[in-house]
């Protein structure tokens, strides 16, 4: 085991670009479920599906999608953001983006049938409402936000892609694992590897944990 | 007064629930029978103001309820309260559910919890305030459902099924706050099988079939009609 001073480096950038991403989809994805669970239209039931079919999407399309938008000749090119973490967080986002929409959906719109009209029978804003509803979801709310911040820590793509792999800036552990292998340098890569076994077998016993206690 | 003008509901799967209802609820209690499926629970979420009616008009005091924009809307909708026929408690003790109708409209808390009490006690539910949803039979939480209802003191109390769970001793308690309430002018629509409870209660009986009003009587005529088979077997 090496257990340098890069290591922790590189697991304490890996836990901060994914949780920051994780929370910035949330941010779009929370809000978007929310409004698709309390309607009942076609065009609801196409964004849903659209969504669901999405989940599967592979990190590196995602990844070369992001590139294009971000390269120096590409629409957002300017933003100068192409090989720093700000493009992966922005990348690992948009990949869990439709995990997140597509799982809260269900969430809510099971939560929106029962606690949303009574919340509304008993007098809430709509406002009022969507708390109450997310109240009583939390537990599943969290359990969402733990699948989809593994599904970030575990990708290789987009940070392959638009970070870039560089040392010491957007070196995340499966960039890092990838290129250790590559070099012959097993050691290195098995290290970094158990960690990230360790952390997200951890988020696995959580999520059980909670799934249990909400039963 | 709720009042429906050719109320026509469609669920999204393609069930006509209701066909072309016309009606005004202007009884201090109204009883909807019918069979299982004749669209009860519908009626009662449509005059909630719960569901949107896929043609025709919900009017509340000659107002349509669903062209009026979000404030009004809310203000009509606290008139209002519709009782689940499995009641829907939320997380948090009993006390915490009943404080709700009160805390979403910003009353202080400390005066939210005296209300909350003042009407567990008179329903004889002192001794559930600190229970969470799963510590309730379903009678119990039948009636902190009916205690969370009320507690805000809405116009319209619209019931669904409201004495399935209730034993009788519960059945009566409810009972006689119904009355009670209805001497302070509050109306009462409550869908139900129990005929007895409807002969008992109410001043008008509507029955439902398959989405359409069958019949609409008075209780005078369902008691005498109860009456009448009971004297026949009193004499046989
Ligand atoms: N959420 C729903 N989705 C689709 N169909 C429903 C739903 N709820 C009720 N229905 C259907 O609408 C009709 C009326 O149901 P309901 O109003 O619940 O009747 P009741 O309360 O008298 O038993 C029934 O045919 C029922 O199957
Ligand atoms: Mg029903």
């Amino acid at each position: 085991m090496v257990l340098s001073s890069e290591v922790l480096e590189i697991t304490i950038r890996s836990l901060m670009i994914s949780s920051t991403a994780t929370i910035l989809s949330s941010s779009w994805s929370i809000p978007l479920s929310l409004r698709l669970s309390s309607s009942h239209s076609k065009l609801t039931n196409l964004i849903v599906s659209i969504f669901n079919a999405l989940i599967g999407l592979p990190t590196v399309i995602v990844g070369l999608f992001l590139y294009m938008l971000l390269s120096r000749t590409g629409p957002l090119g300017f933003l100068q953001i192409l090989y720093t973490p700000i493009a992966i967080i922005l990348g690992e986002a948009i990949l869990i983006t439709p995990l997140i929409v597509s799982l809260a959906y269900e969430v809510f719109y099971k939560a929106r049938v029962e606690y949303w009209e009574v919340a509304l029978t008993l007098g809430a804003d709509t406002y009022q409402a969507y708390r109450t509803m997310l109240r009583e979801t939390l537990s599943d709310v969290i359990i969402i936000f733990l699948i989809a911040f593994s599904r970030a820590l575990g990708e290789l793509g987009v940070a392959l892609i638009v970070g870039g792999n560089i040392r010491g800036f957007t070196r995340v552990f499966t960039t890092t694992i990838a290129l250790e292998i590559a070099k012959g340098n097993f050691e290195f890569a098995l290290t970094l590897g158990l960690i990230l076994l360790i952390i997200i077998s951890t988020i696995t016993a959580i999520i059980r944990i909670l799934g249990v206690r909400r039963e | 007064m709720i009042e429906l003008q050719n109320v026509t509901f469609v669920y999204p799967n393609g069930i006509l629930a209701l066909d072309n209802v016309t009606l005004k609820i202007t009884d201090e209690i109204t009883i909807i029978m019918g069979a299982n499926g004749s669209g009860k629970t519908t009626l009662l979420k449509i005059l909630a103001c719960l569901y949107k009616p896929t043609r025709g008009r919900v009017l509340i005091d000659g107002r349509d309820f669903w062209v009026l924009n979000k404030k009004e809307r809310l203000k009509i909708r606290r008139k209002i309260v519709y009782i689940h026929e499995n009641p829907v408690l939320f997380r948090g003790t009993v006390l915490e559910n009943i404080m709700y109708p009160l805390i979403v409209r910003d009353h202080h808390v400390e005066e939210a919890r005296k209300k909350a009490l003042s009407i567990v006690e008179k329903l004889g539910i002192k001794h559930l305030i600190n229970r969470r949803r799963q510590e309730l039979s379903a009678g119990e939480a039948q009636l902190v459902a009916f205690a969370r209802a009320i507690v805000a003191d809405p116009e319209y109390i619209l019931m669904d099924e409201p004495t399935n769970a209730l034993d009788s001793e519960k059945r009566e308690i409810v009972e006689n706050f119904i009355i009670q309430l209805v001497k302070k002018r509050r109306k009462f629509v409550i869908a139900t099988h129990d005929r007895l409870l409807a002969a008992r209660l109410s001043s008008k009986i509507i029955e439902l079939s398959e989405g359409k009003i069958l019949r609409i009587s008075s209780s005078n005529e369902l008691l005498a009609k109860i009456k009448s088979i009971l004297f026949q077997k009193d004499e046989s």
